[in-house]
């Protein structure tokens, strides 16, 4: 069995086969009790994004459309908005259930608490 | 957000609106030296209508007030410094695709740039600046008498 100890990239296959051109960036911290993810979203609303679990693997996804009307006002371009999935695999150790996630400021901070780790002292007779 | 018109500011590798020399020489020394590294620079937007530019910088996770912005002769400087999210830094990051902790990026205006005009605004993680411009002088069609 293969432990994984952090939030594994699990999207590769979505941008291998050029379903997206858009790949938001990710940043995971983690702490004693709790693993966190923050979203590079700017110009996102939070009704732009779905969060979504299934069989231990997180989901970021937007399906929003960005009109490109005013493509010709354009003079320079660094930061193209796009629809986007990106999947991570998590740790056994994560309590699916408490997931909980935040959007401020154009960052999407996923909240991942860990279970406790099991300690049991067994003293000698 | 004030726009502050600064006395003298250092500015290294000023890009133009419109020869658009970009990334290496748009990048301030902080970036390649020991206080940044090459996430710290935030992505730029330019669109121009007929009235006014407008630039997008993204930049998520600030405040406001952590923008400066200042104008020194034609060259528009936005830069940041969060000492707070530097400190946050050193917290236990497994993986590490973004931070904007810090940097400077500068911008030579047009000379039909209305600096008098110019404002910002931060929402949702994008800094958007609005620069109109002057209004152009219509010089209005002479017709010359053939005699």
């Amino acid at each position: 069995m293969i432990m994984i100890s952090k939030p594994v990239d699990y999207s590769t296959r979505n941008y291998r086969e050029n379903k997206y051109q858009f790949r938001p960036n990710v940043n995971v911290l983690e702490s004693d009790t709790t693993f966190e993810l923050q979203v590079f979203l700017p110009g996102w609303d939070k009704s732009d994004v779905n969060v979504t679990i299934e069989k231990g693997v997180l989901t970021i996804e937007s399906n929003k459309e960005w009109t490109n009307e005013d493509k010709h006002l354009w003079k320079h371009r660094e930061f193209i908005p796009k629809a986007f999935k990106r999947s991570f695999l998590l740790p056994d150790n994560v309590i699916e259930e408490q997931i909980t996630a935040s959007a401020n400021n154009g960052i999407l901070t996923i909240t991942l608490n860990k279970r406790p780790v099991f300690r049991k002292e067994v003293v000698v007779q | 957000m004030n726009l502050i018109k600064a006395s003298s500011f250092p500015t290294i590798g000023v890009s133009s609106f419109s020869s658009m020399i970009d990334e290496l020489f748009n990048r301030s020394l902080s970036d390649f030296g020991a206080t940044g590294n090459l996430f710290s620079h935030p992505s730029v937007n330019i669109k121009e209508t007929d009235n006014s530019f407008e630039l997008e910088l993204a930049a998520p996770g600030l405040d406001k007030e952590d923008f400066k912005i200042n104008l020194e002769q034609d060259v528009l400087n936005i830069s940041v410094e969060k000492q707070q999210l530097k400190e946050e830094e050193d917290k236990n990051y497994r993986t590490k695709e973004f931070s904007y902790a810090a940097f400077k990026r500068s911008f030579q205006l047009p000379q039909n740039v209305n600096v008098e005009g110019i404002n910002a605004n931060y929402d949702k993680g994008i800094l958007t600046l609005t620069l109109p411009k002057k209004e152009q002088v219509v010089k209005a069609v002479r017709q010359i008498e053939i005699n």
